[in-house]
């Protein structure tokens, strides 16, 4: 067990590394850069090439990749992420902005996310074949059919041409104004959540059935135990152990999914930033977006792996 | 109390086909009685591509441009137009034609490199391995929309660029899958006895790999179908979906959506898409159930 | 099932295209004005100052004259009948109320850096001008009067004596100098590679305060369009304190550091979120702003944005530059005609397609000629659901360089119909005596997706003279770099126009920068050489007039068809709006603005 944690840690910075060359490398290979935005108002290529040269030579774009690349990392490592070649706002300082926005997001969305695919999976295990079971699976398999931002599209039209409601406008901290926050809020997070629900439902649904044949469960029904206890008692927490593989899948879904809500709903979080960096060609934004959120989703996923030995005792790593 | 399926077992049986079988037709009139959710998604899916094949034939030329601008469902335009008086009809159905190409052509490239990747990194072991995997845990790292979003951005942007990127992205999920596989079937013994007799490599992965990789990537292949419309759809929400004129759901829902006055241009290709997508999950979610090794036991 | 045309609902609402002439023909008449700050070589310096010292009263008279006498149908006077009408029965400007206008807040706010449409709008309220531009490019007096021309070579501004700077921390109100207006002239050309203004005085010899109130300009070389040089949209004043004490890089990002001498001092700001701004209440022109505060709410996402305007949470539908004339529609729809108003707003900047002259088979003037002939231009502007006008070389908004829709449309290439039948005959005689090959074209460039549609309909156009031309579709960067570097035969990319008529020297001398068709004719460089040096209007009129009509005629290096307009729509309990054409179309609306019934939420 501690020769596994070693290894993997060994073998993190070594991932980090990688990921930071092929990041820096992707975002090389993006043509055109955001001194397009810089340069022209309305419409593109009203620059001439000497004012474009200037400023490729003040972004450091002059010089050979390999030498760009070294520069970045050595700040990198002395604690500079460096500023945004669009708005000049430090980096760091973003982050720390839209990061408790996007958590937030993230963890209403799990709040919605947990209970309703859970739910929805051991209802539909327990009444496998039934028709509660194809019409739970029916409706899950829908709204994981409906393209997110079309759904989100509706959710502002419709309650605004039948009742002229509009969700409020401009976005409201948590801490300034709860209430207001929450309004805000609740709907984008209902959209992120729909869809990982049914994913998660599906998988629920199957460890449930997988549990439901097990022996003891069996024998927990020939105690003549009620149906709810041998569910919630007996199956669901054995059935949970695998879920914890699936919390990763979930951050990674949640973020993309606020990617697509933040952009509709104007939360300003850490998926807008990364839009909006993208669309400009916003090399350092970038940058730095992937390499915090490629490093702390490599250490989630670390963090999981090795909580499967805490919640089962029977697994051990080589 | 739950019972196992009585046909379970037979099923299971019937996909490594090492079982005497009833009928090729009987087999299939009972398992999509037993799946009729997954009946229904496959009635959907051919519905789907018999549009997309022939569609397109009979709805008309859907890049014509005409002067009848934004006219509502009607005798004339049984969908209506857009707002460059295109038939918005001819554009629904070549849309189909070319979500299913983007989905089709995804899936086969993410198989593909992710069928590659995988055995190469299984059979070298060693350095090779270590540091393939290194990369797909490094990509994994990302959910695929963002590395979508970058990879768009590199590779340019028609609908096969936009076909590859989404191939790459999946392959990535499915690399670990494959590796998982072929160092699952290099233990057994007989591949062992066939290393022994001086099987090439090449002959061992094509005659004895790839044919237990079935199961285990057409669960997850029939799920990237749906989602390769729908990350078509995101791709364009956000800008960087396939260019016009190429009819795309994606982009028609993205120019509809401050066009309210014209609900058409919305509900049409959102109920198509929706519909596409819902088609391929259910018989993916039907194809897992069948295949799921947890559904065996019992 | 009733087929609704769209372009019925859209000529009931008030932006059909009279109503787009009616800017224009404004715009028109702003341009007079510019007469008045030019002068001339055929009048005598003293006249020239006087004229210059005529109210800005003398030159509204003037545009209501010019107005009426541009407007030529019934229709129109009625229109301007019901408007004059509602402006009666408007009780006048009332004072109070916070203005809440949706922005996408771009970040940078140091003018020498960034035009963002977003956070531009909030610094536009928080600087000013020495001059600025007003409707139709007018030279209006701003911080300072209008300049005394001494000679064409040196000009006098003098800084009106009631200009003060917010009264924040280093400038704590202090007066307006010459010496802060030479400074925040000078700023714009000082080496930063950042800056972008860098070139706009090189022909400047020295700005210079001679006192208090004076400051004196003095050129290199004769170059007239100096005057609109200083009075660009851009040209908003920064003082050395607030550089001094907060430092070059704080200028663009902090947002304490903007203090500025405009109508709107700044309150708060959450970047991306919002931005609010209060009255000034020291501000030169007295009285206003008749606004409390003002406040911007960054909203990224196109439904949201109609969504919270009809629902009552925004005053203006659109940010400055982004008003589609769809999304008024949309908002019509759910609100109403008379609770929305809707003013079209010309901006210089546009679709056309350059044409390389070096290229076969474009090096021949009759093929490029055959090519205008053929474009159909109505059906190239009906695409683009009224975000474009149909231009020629000079965008209508800089008046009165600039010809105007109807204008352009007796002209051979412009028209429709049975005369669109002739264009297309001579179009065919041209191709035939050039004897070029109709299906040897080079693909037709196209910046994808943007202009994708409109590349479709001039291939169909070129199609009815027999010209069989394939389409290459460029992504934005790939685009640019063809265009830049010359490797294109003819390509459909967007144009920046300026708020001058000298662009087309920009654009077509043999020197030109943008001259990316390397189009070179002495005949005309020797025009736009002329043209830069001439004060007069009139003068410079005809040699304008005369570069376009040969460009469309006989040169044709470009292929010009439209100019865009932006629509700015607004709740219609807003007063006073004037549209400010110009590349951004961000200048001066607000100061003027009063609520006539204030909503709720705008309530301070």
């Amino acid at each position: 067990m501690r020769n596994y944690i070693f290894r993997r840690l060994l073998l993190l910075p070594l991932t980090v590394l990688l990921l930071s060359i092929f990041v820096f490398g992707l975002i090389r290979l993006v043509p055109g850069s955001v001194i397009d935005a810089r340069l022209s108002a309305g419409f593109p290529g009203t620059a001439d090439a000497d004012d474009r040269a200037k400023l490729e030579a003040h972004f450091g774009l002059d010089k050979p990749v390999h030498e760009q690349y070294l520069t970045w990392i050595g700040q990198i490592f002395t604690g500079d992420f460096g500023a945004s070649w669009l708005t000049k706002e430090e980096i760091l300082d973003n982050f720390g902005r839209r990061m408790p926005v996007t958590v937030e997001l993230l963890l209403l969305t799990l709040i919605i996310y947990i209970p309703l695919g859970i739910g929805t999976g051991v209802w539909s295990a327990i009444r496998q074949n039934r028709a509660d079971d194809y019409g739970i699976r029916l409706v899950t398999i829908l709204f994981l059919a409906i393209p997110n931002f079309w759904l989100a599209t509706l959710v502002i039209v419709i309650p605004l041409v039948l009742w002229g409601y509009a969700p409020p406008v401009p976005y409201v901290q948590l801490w300034e104004d709860p209430g207001t926050n929450l309004v805000q809020m609740i709907v984008p997070a209902a959209i992120a959540a729909l869809a990982g629900a049914a994913v998660l439902g599906r998988v629920a649904r199957s460890e449930m059935l997988e549990v439901l044949r097990q022996d003891y469960v069996r024998t927990a029904y020939a105690k003549g135990l009620n149906e709810h206890v041998v569910v919630l008692r007996h199956s669901l927490r054995n059935a949970m152990i695998p879920l914890i593989t699936l919390i990763g899948l979930v951050f990674a879904n949640g973020v993309a999914g606020a990617v697509i809500v933040e952009q509709i709903f104007a939360i300003p979080g850490m998926g807008r930033y990364l839009v909006q960096a993208l669309l400009t060609n916003d090399l350092p934004v970038v940058q730095v977006w992937m390499l915090i959120f490629g490093t702390s989703f490599i250490l989630i996923n670390l963090l999981v792996d090795l909580s499967y030995g805490l919640f089962d005792p029977r697994i051990r790593f080589q | 109390m739950r019972n196992p399926e009585p046909n379970q077992e037979q099923l299971v049986f019937d996909v490594y086909g090492m079982v005497e079988q009833p009928p090729r037709m009987v087999r299939a009139r009972r398992l999509l009685r037993q799946h009729p959710l997954g009946a229904f998604g496959l009635l959907i899916v051919l519905f789907v591509i018999f549009i997309a094949a022939f569609g397109p034939l009979i709805a008309g030329d859907a890049e014509r441009i005409s002067p009848n601008i934004l006219y509502n469902p009607g005798s004339e335009y049984l969908f209506g137009t857009d707002r460059l008086g295109r038939d918005y009809l001819a554009r629904v159905v070549a849309g189909a034609r070319l979500s299913m190409s983007l989905a089709i052509g995804a899936m086969a490239i993410g198989v593909g490199v992710a069928l590659v990747l995988g055995m190469v990194s299984a059979y070298a072991k060693g350095a090779i391995d270590l540091f393939l995997q290194r990369i797909i845990d490094m990509l994994l790292a990302f959910p695929g929309l963002v590395l979508l979003l970058l990879l768009s951005q590199v590779i340019g942007r028609n609908w096969q660029s936009v076909a590859l990127g989404m191939g790459l992205i999946f392959a990535v999920s499915m690399v670990r899958i494959v590796r998982a596989s072929t160092l699952a079937t290099l233990a057994e013994s007989y591949v062992e006895a066939a290393q022994l007799i001086g099987a090439s490599p090449y002959r061992i992965l094509w005659r004895h790999v790839l044919p237990n990789m079935g199961p285990p990537l057409l669960i997850y292949v029939t799920a990237l179908l749906g989602g390769a419309i729908l990350f078509e759809g995101a791709l364009s929400f956000l800008g960087l979906g396939v260019p016009p004129p190429d009819p795309s759901w994606g982009r028609m829902l993205t120019e509809a959506r401050t066009l309210w006055n014209y609900p058409h241009l919305s509900i049409f290709p959102g109920i198509a898409m929706t519909i596409a997508v819902l088609g391929f999950n259910l018989v993916g979610d039907s194809i897992r159930d069948i295949f799921d090794p947890r559904m065996r036991g019992a | 099932m009733s087929d609704r045309n769209y372009w019925k609902r859209m000529s009931r609402n008030r932006l059909s295209r009279r109503g787009l002439l009616r800017a224009s023909a404004r715009a028109g008449v702003g341009a007079t004005g510019l007469a008045l700050v030019g002068c001339g070589d055929d009048d005598d310096d003293q006249q020239g100052a006087a004229q210059v010292a005529q109210t800005q009263q003398d030159q509204a008279e003037r545009q209501a004259e010019q107005q009426q006498a541009q407007t030529d149908t019934a229709a129109e006077q009625q229109e301007q009948q019901a408007a004059a009408a509602q402006a009666a029965a408007a009780s006048g400007p009332k004072q109070g109320g916070i203005v809440r206008i949706v922005m996408s807040d771009g970040g940078i706010f140091d003018p020498a850096i960034a035009i963002h449409g977003g956070t531009y709008a909030g610094v536009h309220q928080i600087y000013d001008w020495i001059n600025y531009l007003d409707e139709g490019f007018v030279i209006t007096g701003g911080m300072a009067d209008l300049p005394e021309v001494v000679d064409e070579l040196n000009f006098i501004y003098t800084i009106k004596p009631n200009v003060y700077w917010h009264d924040k921390p280093p400038l704590d109100g202090r007066q307006f100098t010459a010496e802060d207006a030479v400074f925040g002239l000078e700023r714009f050309g000082f080496d930063n590679p950042e800056f972008v203004f860098k070139d706009r005085f090189s022909l400047v010899e020295k700005f210079e305060a001679a006192d208090q109130f004076t400051m004196t300009v003095q050129a290199r070389e004769v170059f007239s369009p100096i005057l609109t040089a200083i009075a660009e949209d851009n040209m908003l004043m920064v003082s050395r304190d607030a550089v001094d004490a907060f430092g070059d890089e704080a200028l663009s990002t902090d947002f304490d550091a903007q203090i500025g001498t405009g109508a709107m001092m700044g309150v708060s700001r959450e970047p991306e979120v919002e931005l609010n701004l209060a009255r000034h209440p020291n501000y030169y022109r007295e009285g206003l702003p008749y606004f409390d505060g003002y406040r911007g709410i960054g909203l990224g996402d196109d439904a949201v944005r109609i969504a919270a305007f009809v629902n009552g949470q925004t005053d203006f539908l659109n940010y400055q530059w982004f008003g589609r004339p769809v999304d008024l529609d949309t908002a019509i729809a759910e609100l109403g005609e008379d609770a929305v108003t809707g003013v079209p707003n010309p901006v210089t900047y546009g679709m056309a397609t350059h044409i390389h002259c070096e290229v076969e088979p474009y090096t021949d003037p009759r093929v490029r000629n055959a090519v205008h002939l053929a474009t159909d231009r109505e059906q190239l502007i009906a695409l683009s659901l009224g975000e474009l006008v149909i231009g020629g070389p000079i965008a209508v908004a800089i008046a009165p360089y600039g010809r105007s829709e109807d204008e352009l449309r007796q002209l051979p290439g412009y028209r429709s119909g049975e005369l669109r039948q002739e264009d297309l005959a001579k179009s065919r005689q041209l191709l035939d005596a050039s004897g070029v090959d109709l299906n040897g074209f080079p693909p037709l460039d196209i910046w994808a997706p943007d202009a994708s549609d409109y590349g479709q309909v001039l291939q169909q156009n070129l199609g009815e003279v027999g010209i069989e031309i394939g389409i290459n579709e460029l992504t934005t960067n790939d685009a640019l770099a063809a265009r830049q570097n010359r490797e294109f035969s003819m390509i459909m990319l967007g144009q920046q126009g300026a708020s001058d008529p000298d662009l087309l020297y920009n654009d077509l001398h043999t020197t030109g920068g943008q001259n990316y068709g390397n189009f070179s004719n002495p005949e005309f460089d020797a025009m736009v050489e002329r043209g830069r040096s001439v004060f007069d209007v009139e003068e410079r009129k005809a040699i304008y007039d005369e570069a376009q009509d040969r460009l469309l005629n006989e040169w044709n290096p470009r292929l010009y068809w439209s100019w865009s307009t932006v629509i700015v729509a607004f709740r219609s309990y807003l007063q006073g709006f004037r549209p400010t054409p110009g590349p951004t179309a961000s200048n001066a609306i607000l100061w003027g603005m009063w609520f006539d019934d204030t909503p709720t939420g705008a309530q301070s």
